[in-house]
Parts: structure tokens; C-alpha cells; sequence
């Protein structure tokens, strides 16, 4: 992904540069003993931190997050001009039943709930498929379209499935629905990018990945998960932390089958007789 | 009196390194030695002149300023034993530089590339991605080596204004459109 006209320094040219550096300015100091004895330890530190400690490791830390960036704006653009389509599906963290049992003083089981959402946007055109195993709508239709500068909001689904009692108690603690509100109102959603203030915890080189980390608030750390090949996020895992500033996985989102799909296609796409709509609001 | 330098050494090192190595080792005709060498010293100089860098001009344009510097001399002090016609035109408008300079990927590359003459592009690619030399690339295009230096010269001054032009549209959308899901 990077500027494929640069050529990494080889690694050697890099230590000999740095060591040469090194000598320079001990042979500076050594012009003057004096100044040697009593001036060359902070300088010689300050050397010695860049030789060893800006290694080799912080460089693909800037580029790592410049390609990112650069990965992201290629998207929006490209977004920008034709259909931005994603797949995506929005799970419950591991630690959610034990947060429940904590909040609401016992155990309580339930189904866990996954929430599937394919989506399609174009400028304020939205239209979003969402499937819950755990909503009394089971299947959901919203369509946002734009027209004489006005946008409407319509919804197409049944709400009629019986849903365990229990779930309620899940929702309470963290809705997945909260997670992606701007699909199923008038709001223009965006595209799924790492956070300004991320940062970067660690590189998995063994699952191609790179690990963020961003904290909102004192109450919520999101994690994203960024694809070494594509370079954009490709998860975000939410955390919750309770009174005791102990952390829970609450929430997962993995974004998947992302693709643009030319604007020529936009009748077909958006098309308000495709379902049975029922128009919910206005702008 | 020094000017105060806004920027760390070890944060342009950082930066620079890599970009400045390919401006060598393209300038050198893929002589890895040669490379290293030049390379070494524009860095020496560079921490040496650390303090006199005028924070009015760009850190990249000193940078290219200090290599170019030491490859003119490098040629002036082997003149005797480098071919004339061996020497890149070491200009003052380097469109190779402004390239490596770029934020570009692949794909990138990729589209601006089929912009060029078919000349132009397979030169380039020959050149700068095979790492093949000029003396090949004029054999197996079966054209003089001074049609191959044309070639690549005019190929990367068009992918240079191509990127001056892309680079300009990415500032105003990247700036425009910061939203997030949550």
C-alpha cells in the first residue's frame, strides 16, 4: 500500500547510519576534554536513545497509520462517487452475561443476540436489511431517499416474534440497535474509519493485523482492528468498564464485504417499490 | 546567530530515510554501495547543519536540497572515471523527488500510470519497479539508451503533475468528511 517508487533502507545502511552519527559527535567532544568529560554525558544519552531506542520499530508506526489514513480517504472517495455497500454483523463481547449478573445482582441467561445488517448508502440515501435473532422485528427494511431536498424516511418489516423476557435485561446494558441508530433514522451515516485519537497498541503479524485503542470517555474503550492488507478497520470491539472500573466486552462489530457499487445502479438499489413501505418520518 | 529548529533529527530521520535512500539509489543507477555511501554522508551533513535550517522552507525541500548537493559532488569528484552520458539530470525541478515525496499507493501508481504513452510506461516500470538498468531497458525496447532517459524523464514529470493534482483533491475531501459511526 505504500509508495511503491520507495525503497526501504536496508537494515545495515540504517545501523551504519546511525552509528556514524554516533561517532561524529563523540569526536566533536573529544576536541575539547574538558567539555568531553563534563558535556558528554547528555549528549551521548540523547545519541544513544536515538541509535537504539527510535528503531526500526517506529517508522512503521507513522506509516502504518499514514497508510491508513491514505486507505480510508481512497474509500471515501471512491464511496463519494458510486454505492458504498458493507455486510456487517454486530455481536454481544463475552463479558456481557457477567456485566448483566453484576448490574442486576444474578445470573441471568439468555440467547445471545447477533444482529446481521447489509447496507447501501449514497450521499443521503441510505438503505439498510437488518436481521436480529433477538428483536420482535425479525427482519427489518429502512430506506432513507432524498428528494427536492427533502429526505424521507421509510420502514418496511413485521413486529410481531415473541422474544425471551430476558433479553431485556441485555439491551438494558448495551442495545447493539444503539450501535447503528444513523441506518434507521434521517442521519447521514458514515463510513467505518479509525478514530481520530486512536492509538496503536500492537502489530499482529501473525493475523496480518493491527490493534487501536480509543477511549471516549472514562466509561468505554473501543478497539479497532485494522486489516494489514487493506489497511481499514475491519472490527471494533466496545468495552464497558462498572463502577468498580473493572472492563467488560460488551459489543462486537465486524465489518465485512465491503464493496462500491457503481452510481449507474442507483435506481435498482434504492428503488421505494421494491417493498411494502411505510413512510416514518420527513426531514 | 542558530535558528531554533522546529523539528527533531530523529523524527526526520524517521521520516526521511526511506525516501531519500530511493532518491539515491534511482540518481545512482541502482548502485546499492554507492547509494549507501552518499546516503550516509547527506545524513551526517544534515545532523551538522541541524540548527542552520530556515524554518521558512518546507524540511522535505532542505532535505532534497542537501542529497542533490551531494550527488553533484560526488559526479564532479569522479568525473574522470563516470560516462558523461551516465549522469542523471540532477534539475532543479525533480520530478523523481516530488514522487517519493508523495503519499501514494499501488493503485494509485497504477492509474496514473495508464495515463502515460506506452513508452513512458513500461520505462518506468522497467526502470523503477524491475530494477532493471537503462543499458537493459534500451536493449530488450530496442531503442537508445538516451530515448529510455526521454522516456522516463517526461514519464515522471507527467505522473508528478498528476499527483500535484490528486494530492490537491484528497487535502479538500480528507478535510471535509471526518465522520464516524459512533
Amino acid at each position: 500500500m505504500t509508495n511503491p517508487f520507495i525503497k526501504k533502507i536496508p537494515t545495515s545502511t540504517d545501523i551504519k547510519i546511525r552509528f556514524r552519527i554516533l561517532m561524529f559527535v563523540v569526536k566533536k567532544y573529544r576536541t575539547n576534554r574538558n567539555m568531553f568529560f563534563l558535556g558528554v554525558l547528555s549528549p551521548l544519552i540523547s545519541v544513544w536513545l536515538f541509535v537504539f531506542l527510535t528503531s526500526i520499530n517506529l517508522q512503521p508506526d507513522i506509516d502504518i497509520l499514514a497508510q491508513i489514513r491514505m486507505a480510508e480517504a481512497s474509500e471515501l472517495a471512491k464511496a463519494e462517487e458510486g454505492i458504498y455497500h458493507l455486510r456487517w454483523y454486530v455481536t454481544e463481547g463475552v463479558d456481557k452475561p457477567r456485566l448483566v449478573a453484576n448490574n442486576f445482582g444474578r445470573e441471568i441467561n439468555t440467547i445471545p443476540r447477533t444482529d446481521v445488517l447489509e447496507t447501501w448508502q449514497h450521499g443521503d440515501n441510505v438503505l439498510a436489511f437488518i436481521n436480529s435473532n433477538a428483536l420482535v422485528r425479525e427482519f427489518d427494511v429502512y430506506l432513507s431517499i432524498a428528494q427536492d431536498d427533502d429526505v424521507s424516511l421509510h420502514h418496511y418489516g413485521g413486529n410481531d416474534r415473541e422474544v425471551d423476557s430476558n433479553r431485556y435485561y441485555y439491551d438494558e446494558v448495551h442495545d447493539l440497535s444503539s450501535i447503528y441508530t444513523a441506518y434507521t433514522s434521517l442521519e447521514r451515516p458514515g463510513i467505518p474509519k479509525l478514530p481520530k485519537q486512536a492509538e496503536m497498541v500492537k502489530v499482529d503479524e501473525t493475523n496480518r493485523q493491527t490493534i487501536f485503542s480509543f477511549k471516549p470517555n472514562d466509561k468505554v474503550i473501543i478497539e479497532s482492528v485494522v486489516d494489514m492488507e487493506t489497511m481499514l478497520v475491519k472490527e471494533e470491539i466496545i468495552y464497558l468498564s462498572d463502577e468498580n472500573n473493572e472492563w467488560y466486552q460488551v459489543t462486537r462489530i465486524s465489518y465485512e464485504s465491503r464493496e462500491i457499487i457503481p452510481a449507474t445502479d442507483f435506481e435498482d438499489v434504492f428503488d421505494p417499490e421494491i417493498f411494502d413501505y411505510q413512510l416514518m418520518t420527513t426531514s | 546567530m542558530k535558528n531554533e529548529n522546529p523539528h527533531r533529527f530523529s523524527d526526520v530521520y524517521a521520516k526521511y530515510k526511506d525516501k531519500l535512500y530511493s532518491y539515491v539509489y534511482y540518481r545512482v543507477n541502482g548502485d546499492k554501495d554507492l547509494a549507501e555511501d552518499i546516503i550516509s554522508d547527506v545524513f551526517i551533513k544534515t545532523y551538522e547543519k541541524f540548527d542552520s535550517y530556515n524554518p521558512n522552507y518546507a524540511i522535505s525541500t532542505w532535505l532534497y536540497s542537501i542529497t542533490r548537493n551531494s550527488l553533484i559532488d560526488h559526479y564532479r569528484k569522479h568525473r574522470a572515471t563516470i560516462d558523461i552520458d551516465s549522469i542523471p539530470i540532477v534539475a532543479e525541478d525533480d520530478a523523481l523527488y516530488h514522487i517519493l515525496d508523495q503519499r501514494i499507493t499501488g493503485e494509485q501508481i497504477d492509474k496514473a500510470l495508464a495515463k502515460l504513452t506506452p513508452l513512458q510506461q513500461t520505462c518506468i516500470r522497467e526502470k523503477f519497479f524491475a530494477g532493471k538498468s537503462g543499458e537493459e531497458i534500451s536493449q530488450q525496447l530496442s531503442i537508445s539508451h538516451p530515448s529510455v532517459r526521454k522516456h522516463i524523464s517526461r514519464g515522471l514529470k507527467a505522473l508528478r503533475n498528476e499527483f500535484i493534482l490528486y494530492t490537491f483533491i484528497l487535502y479538500l475531501v480528507f478535510d471535509q468528511f471526518q465522520t464516524f459511526i459512533f
